[in-house]
Formats: C-alpha cells, structure tokens, sequence
C-alpha cells in the first residue's frame, strides 16, 4: 500500500488524495457497479464514500487499515444507494447495454437475464456479500473486516446467500417455463 | 443454465463482466465536491501540528496568538461601521487597490473560515495547475451566502484552466476545438454549450490581467437536451476540468484571465440557492481585490 500518500492526505495534501482516487478508483467503481448493477448509482455511491473518505480521512488511526476502511465506505454507500433504490424503482428505464462480455460463451442471454433478475432479488447485504467473495475473491476474514461484522457470521450469510441466489434462479426458471420467456 | 454446486463457479463468470473504469467525469466532479466542502481551519491545523518539529509549533503558536490579538483589535476598531459601508458596485473594468485587507468584503457576504477579516490578495503560482486560497494556500473560498446554506457561495482560482474532458454528455458538451486556451477562445467555446446560457464576455482587467467575464445559467430545459444526468444534488454540467461545474439553480460568473503564455487563470464565482445574483455581485468587490504575481 502506498502508506506514504495515505499519510499526505490525511494530512490535507489534496494532490496526494487525488492520486490516491486515480489509483483505486478503477477498482472501487467496479465494485460498486456489481452491487449495484448501474453505473449511475455506482458513481453517486462511489463519489459520496470518497468525499466521506477526504473528510474523516484525518481521524484514521491505522494506516494500514486505509484500504478495508475504504472499501467499507464504498460498500455502506452503496448499501444507502440501494435503499434510495428500492423506493425509486418505479423511475427505473432500461438502457442499452454497451458493456464487454466475457471471451467464452460460458454464459449465454438467458443466463445472463436470469442472474440479473436473481441477483437484484438479493438484499443489498447479500449483493455486498456475494460481490466481495466471487468478484473481489476476499476470503471470509477480508470480508469481515470490510464489513465489520465478525467472521462466523460472513460465513453464515454467504451461505444464506448463495441459498437465496439459488432460489431466485428456481424461481425465475419456473416463472419462465410458465411463461415462455422473461417478463 | 448451471446452478446448484457450480453457483460460485457462475457468479465469479458473471461478475467479471461490466465496466471496470472509472469515468473522468467521476474523478473531477469528486475532486470538485471535496474542494466545495466547507473546512475549519481548527481542523487542519489539528492535523498539521502534530508534524511540526516543537519549536516550529511554538513559533506557529505564538503567529497564531499574535493574528488572533490583532484581529480582534481590527474588529473592535471597525465595529461601529460594520453593515453602514456602501456595497461597492461591481465593475468589470476595476482597478486593484494595492491594499488589501478586510476593505473588499461587502456586507452580508463574508469569508467563511475568515472570519471578519482576512487578507484576500493571491499569489497564484502561474505555472501549476491548482487552486488557491485568498491568503493562504489551502483550497478555495468558501463564503457565507444570507441566501443560502453554509458553503452554497464559492470563489475558486485555478490557473492553467482546461476544457471540459467529461464527455458523458456528447449533445451539450461540445468538445474542444481550439489551439491555445486563451480567455477569449474558452469564453467562445463555453458559448457553444447547448444547455447553459452564456452572456456575452465583457472585457475585464483582475489584478493587473485582462481577460473576459461572462454569467453563466442552467437552460431549463437542460435536462431534454443532454439527457439526465443525475448526481446526487441535482444535474451538473462541467464546464472546465478541474474545477468549475454548473449545478442545477447555480450560477456562475467566470472570470477567465489572461496569463500571458496561451493559457488562462479561472477565477470561478458560484452560487447556489439563489434567486438572483446578488451573492455573486458582491463576492466580485472581493475578486477585485485580488493580486497576481509571477
């Protein structure tokens, strides 16, 4: 970790907070947008966990803790950004779609559909969850420390998780067979 | 499709798809945010003492006793012409006054962080792209707006302005064109932006340069034009990177300043929540104060 621009910025050294935005911002709006599955909202959630970060920056005490604590704004505003998400969800509208697929073929239309519709049936603690394990690959220690919660609980609701992930596919599966194709 | 034991196997695939990039525009209008919020000056001194060396923070603390002393002795002194002076009326021709403190701040429009008094000339280093405080090095000017929250009034200095590079909203942000970043090309060039109304630049003279002025207001309809684009106060359109942005139901006065060698000084003045312009009107008996020096 660069603990040295860390250091300047928690010092008000803007230029130092800046490099530290170009360096993981790739990394920390990636996050978000698997959360939250629109770039919009990803960027309103990372733009606000940044502007927290840049203003309580000066009261953290471990450096070395920089990352997790950063990644735990990004998550908690991401977490708020789904809740505001859920009372708009009738404003939602549907835009194209200019996003790179994956070389194989692993995952075809419907399957991409049904995960979608699965996923965004997941409570935003769930999404979080499932997003730092199999996107970010954090083991359940990592997890916990960005979620601050304790580690037998990440490994219990993974668990939950990957039930309800299940479940949300069964479900739009048989919605499917009923109806012939996604709603 | 594959499920049951292979779900990990499938929601890594999945998630490795999607934009991993983030956007210029995320970048600056963050940069941007954090430069409009409202500092104390308590607060950084707290994080900037405990690297001083003991005698430096001692010197510090004897400076800042001695401007404490002096500042009240100052306020005590103007207190009974404190809201009679005249506000001074904004001219974009005006001259600077080579003495400058306290004589710029119009009434109800005070610095915040500087309390009543303050020294506003500003040695803007014109070689490096950053912005300055008014008398000290920090970041912007907040200023307290009677017709707004705390922080909803601003000036900012930046020297060696750019054009815009957000290109999120190709149908009103047009792009740049032009060779050298003069006043009076950026002035053009704002002009063409489809979704604000740009008045026509004045000539005006800050600090010894010459430049151009011009206000600048959201379309009302600014929204069908380019499209929403949502953060989380409102639509915004950045004008020039780095720094200014337009805000719903903000406006502008950019004062874009010669610096001689094809670039230009933006002195950025803003306001928000604001029915009319009079913030922005007096903040200028500030800006007039303003010195530049190489």
């Amino acid at each position: 970790m660069d603990r040295e621009l860390v250091e300047a910025a928690r010092k008000r050294d803007r230029a130092a907070f800046a490099d530290l935005i170009r360096i993981r911002g790739d990394r920390l709006f990636a996050l978000a947008h698997r959360i939250l599955r629109d770039v919009d909202r990803a960027e309103d959630a990372v733009q606000n966990a940044l502007v927290i970060a840049w203003r309580d920056l000066p009261g953290l005490r471990d450096l070395d803790r920089f990352d997790a604590w950063l990644h735990r704004l990004v998550v908690r505003s991401c977490l708020a950004e789904a809740k505001r998400e859920r009372r708009r969800i009738t404003n939602l509208h549907v835009l194209p779609i200019d996003l790179p697929m994956a070389g194989d073929d692993f995952l075809n239309v419907d399957d991409r559909d049904q995960l979608e519709r699965g996923f965004r049936r997941l409570t935003p603690e769930q999404r979080a969850l499932l997003v730092l394990r199999h996107f970010e690959g954090r083991d359940l220690t990592d997890i916990a420390e960005v979620l601050g919660i304790p580690v037998g609980t990440v490994g219990s609701r993974l668990h939950t998780a990957h039930r309800a992930m299940r479940a949300a596919l069964d479900a739009n599966a048989r919605v499917i067979a009923v109806e012939g194709r996604p709603a | 499709m594959t499920r049951n034991d292979d779900i990990e196997r499938v929601l890594q695939q999945w998630f490795t798809e999607g934009p991993r990039h983030m956007s210029d525009r995320l970048f600056d209008g963050t940069l941007d945010r954090i430069d409009r919020l409202p500092r104390g000056r308590l607060a950084d001194l707290q994080s900037r003492l405990p690297a001083m060396y003991l005698n430096v923070r001692l010197v510090a603390a004897a400076m800042v006793l001695v401007a404490v002393a002096g500042a009240g002795l100052v306020l005590l002194n103007r207190m009974p012409g404190v809201g009679s002076r005249p506000v001074p009326t904004p001219s974009p021709s005006a001259t600077v006054d080579p003495s400058p403190v306290n004589r710029y701040v119009a009434p109800g429009f005070r610095p915040f962080g500087f309390g009543t008094t303050g020294t506003f000339s500003a040695t803007v280093p014109l070689d490096d792209v950053r912005r300055v405080a008014p008398g000290s090095a920090t970041t912007d000017l907040q200023l307290v707006n009677p017709f707004g929250p705390e922080g909803s009034s601003w000036i900012f200095i930046v020297s060696g302005i750019q054009p815009s590079s957000d290109r999120s909203l190709p149908a009103c942000i047009p792009a740049w064109t032009g060779a050298e970043r003069t006043p009076t090309a950026l002035a053009a060039w704002l002009g063409t932006f489809t979704a604000i109304e740009v008045s026509r630049p004045q000539p005006v003279t800050i600090g010894g340069l010459p430049g151009v002025v011009v206000d600048i207001t959201e379309r009302p309809d600014a929204s069908k034009v380019c499209g929403v684009y949502r953060l989380s106060d409102g639509p915004r359109i950045q004008l020039l990177g780095g720094g200014s942005s337009l805000y719903g139901a903000s406006k502008l006065r950019l004062i874009l300043l010669d610096r001689g060698d094809g670039e230009s000084i933006l002195i950025d003045v803003g306001t928000r929540y604001e029915p009319t312009w009079a913030s922005v009107d007096a903040a200028m008996s500030i800006v007039n104060g303003f010195e530049f020096r190489r």
